[in-house]
């Protein structure tokens, strides 16, 4: 009678319970490192979902239209000419509303008490709310709206340090595109709170067409700014938004990447990081599960230099043994899925809460309560990897059975 | 039979470790990689921020700075302070600090014939500064100030390209005085400094302090006094020494000047320990297992020697032995294979592939330079003793609880 593959298996199985605390503690070593890794995993992940969105969202975009020298350095008189009319065509060919055109430069922003240096950006008071969440962080007064002519919407600490507040008057100090002095009166309309430093110290909004007046742009800008659905799919985007560019003038198309280098820096820095330490950590279970697979191998000598005599090739038993071992580690990886996956969904459910961190969220443009993302990836990836690295760890002590000489292997007490 | 000596104890324990070199070797393996994680990743985690906070603290911000009450909202020239009585005077001069330095520090712009940019106009005194902050040391054309009275400015080198200007040109810096005058005056470019950090190059230019005094109009007041200790913690107890001295005015340590700085340090710490606890789990359940089979391979000698009048305490001390020379020797290996891969990048790892952008946005440099500390290694040293020894002694306690004549008949 042949050995059926079912009678392999319930063979293998028996065997490895025969022992249940040596096989209990190396499937623990298997499970507790593909548990670490889903959650490990699902964590960061949604950290660099959530920093890339939150920083995207604020200001950026995903991706912008603009003259080809101004990334490397923005001056106002690299410009983007018929700028609202080429946002207004994207608009109805892409069928998209986000889209909004912006331009900017350096000026001097004085009030009663004081004069300061400010970075000035005209926006389209019906568009940027739907490319920016600045517009919903007006935390006094109201953001601009498509009336507004003579107003600016300023950071927290920007107004503190001019000691405006909504209504008080601010003079404009700056060099049109064609360098020509410019110069104008606003009143504040609004204060908003960017969360970052940099932005509530030094952004200024006022709509469009002021600074387009008063900066003698015409209808000139500096950046067209696109926002699609998903950060993942720009470069969809981009390939949609090429034809469409009109054929006399030099534009390039940015996407977040080159927009804001340091993003994508930081996230492939981060798992470069986590996957070194994780390999590291399975380096040490490897170890581990190796030694116990190689001892429990040479321990059962007599039992295989007797199915060996009876009939059984040694590379049956050598299948056997793989068999073993890779419904331990399978085991082993189920319910390390197991744990990891709940332990991630029950903190999915209220997130952690990094208030100690704030320094940190503020620096990063991120949230306070940060959410594990459990995906098909996060709960795979890790423990895959484990159960690969552990059957292939079973090799060595499988193949070692084939050089067991049956009467000699009997011998052994 | 009276109690066997340890020395006996320990010779067996050693013997019977290497019965089966293969399985020992593989354990020692383990634990040995266990060990170098935990300390080559904790030198260059600590070395990592331990860089950023010096980088911070000689970006200006040094241990303990004081200023007006209100300049730190508002760091306008309405919020100027005099400069130190004789009071604070002498609470300068106490050992613990090594060096303070006055400035005058204002938000200014700074225009060439091309470009206008809102800087931090820093009025210094070369000789004080120099040893706080990284201006005397990082300016790499020209040459740093002479004196308080200097007539010449000090830029960064991205921001000389930006306002397109070179060594000798002249700026003019624009800022207020305390009636809210505008108030004005041209610097020739004496010295360009380059640092790693943009931000720094762009943000910041620096004059003579009394030249500073004199076109702002202030008198002999400053924005602040910056200084600096023998380390960067524990400041506490200092801070407040200082600021007894100086009852009116506000006195910070730099942890609550950078925030961000000091929940790096504090993250990285507790990252640490987290790391030892992780990679200590990994390692034991290997650990556990050896031990168990170990003991239950010698089964029946175990019985044999019970019977012979062992006590079982003994079998238990026994096995914890073996496990001490594994972990002994694990340690003695991982410690030799951290040193080994550390001290050849003790001089600094560059780490510039991730990409300078990102690295700026986090506040770290591009070199790493790992921190060894002996509290650390010491510290993962004992944590791996003692867990391990705690882990074995399940299997000990098992072997010890053999019941002889069961262990004996055993096949």
């Amino acid at each position: 009678m042949a050995l059926t593959p079912s009678m392999l298996v319930t063979l293998a199985w028996r065997n490895l319970w025969r022992q249940p605390r040596r096989t209990g503690l190396t499937a623990g070593a298997i499970t507790f490192s593909a548990a670490i890794s889903v959650f490990v995993l699902s964590m960061n992940l949604g950290i660099i979902h959530t920093l890339i969105d939150y920083n995207l969202r604020l200001f950026t975009g995903h991706v912008q239209l603009q003259h080809p020298d101004y990334l490397e350095r923005k001056q106002i008189f690299k410009t983007v000419d018929h700028a609202a009319s080429l946002a207004a065509r994207l608009r109805h060919e892409l069928s998209m509303d986000r889209v909004a055109v912006r331009a900017g430069t350096f000026a001097l922003l004085s009030s009663t008490k004081r004069t300061v240096g400010v970075r000035i950006v005209g926006v389209q008071p019906e568009f940027e709310p739907r490319v920016s969440t600045l517009p919903g962080l007006v935390t006094e007064g109201r953001y601009l709206n498509t009336q507004d002519t003579e107003k600016a919407v300023i950071g927290t600490a920007l107004a503190h340090n001019l000691g405006v507040k909504p209504g008080d008057e601010l003079t404009v100090l700056g060099s049109g595109e064609d360098g020509s002095f410019a110069a104008t009166v606003l009143h504040v309309a609004g204060i908003f709170d960017g969360g970052s430093m940099e932005i509530n110290r030094y952004m200024t909004f006022i709509p469009l067409r002021t600074f387009q007046q008063t900066f003698n742009m015409g209808d000139k800008a500096n950046s067209i700014v696109l926002r699609g659905d998903h950060p993942g799919d720009t470069n969809k985007l981009v390939a949609r938004l090429a034809p469409h560019l009109p054929a006399g003038q030099a534009i390039a198309i940015r996407d977040w990447n080159a927009l804001q280098p340091g993003l994508r820096q930081l996230i492939a820095a981060r798992l470069t990081m986590i996957w070194f330490l994780f390999s590291l950590l399975l380096l040490i279970v490897a170890f581990s599960v190796f030694n116990t697979l190689l001892m429990s191998v040479l321990e059962r000598t007599r039992e295989f230099g007797i199915m060996q005599a009876i009939g059984l090739k040694p590379f049956r038993i050598t299948r056997l043994v793989m068999l073993e071992s890779a419904m331990l580690a399978i085991t082993g990886v189920v319910a390390g899925i197991l744990i990891g996956g709940t332990f991630t969904a029950v903190v999915q459910l209220n997130g952690v809460h990094f208030d100690f961190m704030e320094g940190l969220a503020r620096q990063f443009n991120l949230p306070t309560r940060l959410y594990p993302e459990l995906t098909w990836l996060s709960v795979s990836l890790g423990p895959g990897v484990v159960l690969v690295t552990t059957t292939l760890t079973a090799l060595y002590p499988a193949i070692k059975v084939r050089s067991l000489d049956p009467v000699l292997a009997m011998q052994r007490t | 039979m009276t109690s066997l000596p340890i020395s006996m104890l320990t010779r067996i324990a050693w013997r019977n470790i290497w019965r089966n070199h293969r399985r020992t070797l593989v354990m020692i393996a383990a634990i040995s990689i266990g060990v170098w994680a935990m300390v080559v990743m904790t030198a260059l985690m600590v070395g990592m921020v331990d860089q950023m906070v010096r980088d911070s603290v000689r970006n200006l911000t040094g241990h303990i700075q004081i200023h007006a009450p209100r300049y730190r909202d508002d760091p306008a020239i309405t919020n100027s302070m005099a400069p130190p009585d004789e009071t604070l005077l002498e609470a300068l001069s106490q050992p613990k600090i090594k060096a303070w330095s006055t400035r005058v520090r204002l938000p200014a712009v700074i225009t060439s014939e091309r470009e206008s940019v809102g800087v931090m106009l820093v009025g210094i005194d070369p000789a004080s500064e120099r040893q706080i902050s990284f201006i005397g040391d990082k300016v790499t054309q020209g040459h740093y100030l002479e004196s308080p009275d200097d007539k010449g400015i000090l830029i960064g080198k991205k921001l000389a390209e930006r306002l397109e200007t070179k060594l000798g040109h002249r700026l003019v810096v624009m800022s207020q005085d305390p009636d809210n005058n505008i108030v004005d005056r041209g610097f020739r470019v004496v010295g360009i400094f380059d640092t790693e950090l943009e931000a720094t190059e762009t943000g910041f230019v620096f004059i003579g302090k009394h030249t500073a005094q004199k076109m702002l109009r202030m008198g002999n007041q400053i924005s602040e006094l910056a200084l600096i200790s023998d380390g960067y913690r524990k400041l506490g107890p200092l801070t407040k020494r200082v600021h007894q001295a100086a009852p009116g005015l506000e006195v910070l340590a730099w942890t609550s000047l950078e925030p961000y700085m000091k929940t790096m340090l504090t993250v990285m710490d507790g990252f640490a320990y987290i790391w030892y606890i992780i990679v200590f789990l990994a390692m034991s359940f290997g650990l556990v297992n050896t031990l168990l089979m170990a003991v239950f391979e010698r089964t029946r000698e175990i019985g044999l020697v019970q019977a012979l009048g062992m006590a079982p305490r003994y079998i238990l001390l026994q096995v914890l032995i073996e496990s001490l020379f594994l972990l002994l020797i694990g340690l003695a290996a991982g410690n030799l294979i951290s040193l080994a891969t550390l001290l050849p990048i003790l001089d600094g790892w560059d780490i510039s592939a991730i990409g300078t952008e990102g690295l700026e946005w986090a506040g770290m440099s591009s070199v790493i330079y790992p921190k060894i500390t002996l509290k650390d290694i010491i510290t993962s040293n004992i944590v791996v003793i003692i867990l391990g020894i705690a882990a074995s002694l399940y299997p000990a306690w098992r072997a010890s609880r053999y019941v002889p004549v069961e262990a004996i008949t055993r096949t």
